[in-house]
């Protein structure tokens, strides 16, 4: 299989081997910043799972203060510590228990870790296809620089 | 057949004009796949959404957030606005699909005959 890619690449001319180039770079750079963005994104549903772990921790009425912006708080108290309100997407909000809502990161997190191996499987076999190509280019490179002096 | 020079400025002329039409078909084909991803991701999060609902109880809580308020919805209700919603998205999404393949064939077609004239140029100017 990769003996195939090989050869199959030696029969490109330089300019393809260079566009071939750019574009999986190209491409690797996209699957890096998906990668990115899901790692994140994964992060915060973990964030609030386990926000949602501090709240049942704590008691009814228990004193708290409230973010209005990162530098301004006001005080406030806990009115329930297993309902949650969940913002589901495109402006829709589920009420929901604790253990729902827990179970509900919980899904999102684990289905965002699942789409992250995807990506990185792609985006390791693009990897190699990368460094296949640059080999080549090299190999090329070497072979005209040798042909050069001789005539 | 009239002097060469004359008919290689022709050529000229017209491959600079093509190549103008041929760069603004591409900004459109970008346009054009832009509006298709924006699409796409439109339809994912909706999706997610519809999943979620169909998940919970007939007696779940649901609001919508309108404005700075949140709205208490029905839920049965909010299904079928979030399913046409889908809909709705699934027919953009074709209709985006077909034009981005005329978007695509034209594009071709500009560059090939760009190619064209390229060769053409390439030839007089090589001719004696």
């Amino acid at each position: 299989m990769a003996q195939e890619k090989v050869v199959s690449l030696n029969a490109l001319d330089p300019q393809q081997l260079l566009q071939l180039q750019e574009r999986l770079q190209g491409d690797i750079e996209k699957f890096a910043q998906s990668l990115q963005f899901f790692g994140r994104s994964s992060g915060l549903y973990h964030a609030a799972g386990k926000a949602i772990n501090g709240l049942t921790e704590s008691k009814e009425g228990q004193p708290l203060l409230l973010p209005l912006t990162q530098s301004l708080y006001v005080s406030g108290s806990v009115a329930s510590t297993d309902q949650v309100l969940v913002d589901i997407g495109t402006g829709y909000y589920v009420e929901m228990s604790s253990e729902q809502a827990q179970d509900y990161y919980k899904r999102k997190f684990d289905k965002l870790q699942e789409m992250m191996q995807g990506v990185n499987e792609v985006l390791k076999g693009k990897q190699s296809q990368l460094l296949q190509i640059k080999k080549a280019l090299a190999d090329r490179v070497q072979s005209m620089a040798a042909q050069q002096p001789s005539p | 057949m009239s002097n060469p020079s004359a008919e290689a400025q022709q050529t000229k002329a017209l491959l600079e004009k093509n190549f103008a039409a041929y760069k603004l078909a591409q900004l459109e084909l970008s346009k054009g796949i832009q509006a298709r991803t924006q699409l796409t991701s439109q339809y994912n999060e909706n999706e997610s959404v519809i999943e979620e609902l169909n998940r919970l109880d007939d007696d779940a809580n649901v609001f919508k957030l309108i404005g700075p308020a949140l709205i208490r919805q029905d839920l049965v209700e909010a299904k079928s606005n979030v399913s046409k919603r889908i809909e709705y998205i699934k027919n953009e999404m074709d209709r985006s699909d077909s034009q981005l393949k005329s978007l695509e064939s034209k594009n071709k077609d500009k560059e090939a005959e760009l190619i064209k004239l390229q060769k053409k140029l390439q030839s007089l100017a090589q001719g004696p």
